[in-house]
């Protein structure tokens, strides 16, 4: 049963419920069958046209979204001007004739006295008709956020691992474990040198939850460690140039970003093609715009990039706005050049850098 | 001794690797290393001058991966797959799963791969002096072919296939309950495979003799073959002719 379903038993069964108890306690012995039926008939359509426009209302004023401390007094008026429009509306036509009054004398009936009672009972009528609609809402919510609660937990976690795994790039360091194992018999000192620029990067690599951003002069040194790795395995294929600007190191960058963007083009651009290929990495401000700059010989085949790429595009949108972009195109008939685009955050948006125990030093021995 | 040495390809990409290969492989005697290659081209140019009897290759490399090499040639020797992490690559085998080694390579694993290989060799005629003797290779039924057929792959001995069938520049192959489609045409499988064994059936079909239960006439001067697994091969008026002198044989 939908929510939808849930409301319209409620409402009319709640009603017809109310008012052939409220039949009970009056004395309608003396009126016929129809008139009785007809009055009841009537205060339940009218219990339940009231209080379903008034529902619309409490929709399109949003009172669902209010705190309970806002929402308390706006119930007490609410009670208070739905049970008078019930007393009013349910009277009017007794009043012009239409049927009669049922368990009084008419004469009875019209008095103050009379009225006041009325309006007494049906305020409390409104006010349960509110407690059980609000309290119904709020559990159902709290219900649903709970369950949200444990979705997102959920997703953040496959997201996490899949991060972690992403980031580790195992054909990258088992590769690399293969190299430093030939170099051990070939050249032992460049074998410890690998060994200590794989311990170094594979630190960073694990840090990737707690630090959300760094200094590009960081990134740039991590970068350079992955890229001194990856040449003991392409030799003389892989070839890198990286230029960045004096103004432009201190700007903070996703932490692994330029990495993953280098990955990426070893990957499509060296590794996949027989001769090896350039990859030049660029940073400059452009109009107080961090613009970093990656290119790779190679042809683009999607714009979109594989999921490496999407996962980067995410992470720098989420730490650095809408403003942020990650774009990858043919830059000419050869070249492909992954472009990301940091806008300066603005202070009260910028994430803390916890610097932490940092083991990634000035740059390559 | 010599007639026993396991001659050895090594295909990968990077130096260092190869080194390293080759290194591991100097504790093993019966293991000569005949050539290396870092790509695709340069691995099919050295299996068809050296004939090596076994492979050890990288699946991934630039330009053709090693499946795309395994696919090009026509018989393909005993392959032990090297592979730094795409272990999926390798869970592609349905059938007959090769060894594969995982980098960096361990002594211990290397050495049951290679005995492994070894007792598969033994027994099986070396592959290398036929191919001396008469040009271009016939293959015969101990020979083996890569198959692949999307994401699965197959090394199929050749007296497993039971029926070739031809579909335009592509053959289907039947064996085990599976049926394959590779990138030959029916003529020229039938120019390759042995023809003692491979019989001509119909422009449709190559029929393996191994796998011929019954034989029946289905019409005055036309054969019918059925073969162990049931399948019914019709054979044309010619090749019926050829079909009962070769019995006759």
């Amino acid at each position: 049963m939908n929510r939808q379903h849930a409301y319209w038993l409620c409402q009319l069964g709640g009603w017809t419920l109310v008012c052939g108890i409220s039949l009970l306690l009056v004395n309608w012995k003396a009126q016929e069958g129809w008139t009785i039926l007809l009055n009841q008939g009537l205060s339940v359509a009218l219990g339940v046209g009231l209080t379903h426009a008034f529902r619309g209302y409490v929709h399109r004023a949003g009172w669902l979204d209010l705190s309970l401390k806002h929402l308390a007094p706006r119930l007490v008026g609410a009670a208070l001007v739905l049970s008078l429009s019930f007393n009013v509306l349910s009277d009017l036509p007794a009043y012009f004739g239409i049927i009669e009054v049922i368990g009084v004398e008419e004469e009875e009936y019209w008095t103050l006295h009379r009225f006041s009672l009325n309006l007494f009972g049906n305020s409390i009528l409104m006010g349960l008709w509110l407690v059980i609609y609000f309290g119904v809402h709020l559990a159902w919510d709290y219900r649903q956020a709970e369950v949200d609660k444990w979705k997102l937990e959920a997703q953040a976690e496959t997201a996490r691992l899949k991060a972690l795994k992403l980031q580790l790039n195992p054909h990258f360091f088992f590769n690399s474990l293969n190299s430093v194992r030939a170099l051990i018999a070939e050249d032992p000192e460049r074998a410890q040198r690998m060994v200590t620029r794989l311990a170094r990067l594979l630190r960073s690599t694990l840090q990737v939850d707690d630090v959300k951003t760094v200094p590009l002069e960081e990134e740039l040194s991590t970068v350079r460690t992955y890229l001194e790795l990856e040449k003991v395995r392409f030799e003389d294929r892989l070839r890198y140039e990286i230029d960045a600007t004096e103004t432009a190191l201190n700007r903070p960058v996703p932490f692994l970003l330029v990495q993953t963007l280098v990955e990426n083009g070893i990957k499509h651009g060296v590794a996949a093609r027989r001769e090896g290929g350039t990859v030049t990495i660029q940073a400059d401000l452009v109009d107080d715009v961090l613009r970093l700059q990656v290119a790779n010989p190679g042809v683009l085949e999607s714009e979109e990039g594989g999921v490496g790429l999407q996962n980067a595009r995410e992470r720098l949108q989420l730490l650095f706005g809408e403003d942020a972009s990650l774009t990858l195109e043919n830059t000419d008939a050869e070249t492909v050049t992954a472009t990301a685009l940091l806008p300066r955050q603005s202070e009260y948006q910028r994430p803390a850098v916890e610097p932490g125990p940092r083991a990634v030093e000035g740059g390559p021995s | 001794m010599s007639a026993s040495l396991l001659d050895t390809l090594i295909v990968d990409d990077e130096r260092l690797a190869r080194r390293e290969l080759r290194r591991l492989l100097e504790d093993h005697e019966v293991v000569e290393v005949v050539g290396e290659a870092a790509n695709a081209d340069e691995a099919e140019q050295a299996v068809r001058e050296h004939q090596p009897d076994l492979l050890l290759l990288d699946v991934q490399m630039p330009g053709d991966s090693g499946f795309d090499l395994l696919e090009r040639l026509d018989a393909v020797p005993h392959v032990v797959f090297v592979t730094a992490y795409d272990e999926y690559a390798i869970q592609a085998f349905e059938v007959n799963a090769l060894d594969y080694l995982v980098k960096p390579v361990e002594p211990e694993r290397l050495a049951d791969a290679i005995e492994t290989v070894r007792a598969r060799t033994t027994g099986a005629q070396p592959q290398a002096v036929a191919a001396e003797a008469e040009a271009p290779t016939t293959l015969t039924a101990e020979e083996q072919v890569f198959v692949k057929d999307g994401d699965r792959c197959w090394f199929v001995q050749l007296a497993d296939v039971r029926l070739f069938e031809s579909a335009g520049n592509y053959t289907r192959l039947y064996f085990n309950g599976h049926e394959p489609l590779i990138h030959r045409s029916l003529s020229y499988l039938e120019d390759r495979l042995d023809p003692d064994q491979f019989f001509r059936a119909s422009r449709q079909h190559i029929l393996n003799l191994d796998w011929v239960d019954d034989v029946s006439r289905w019409s005055k001067d036309k054969l019918k073959v059925t073969l162990e697994d049931g399948t019914e091969v019709e054979l044309s008026r010619r090749r019926s002719k050829q079909f009962c002198q070769k019995l006759r044989l």
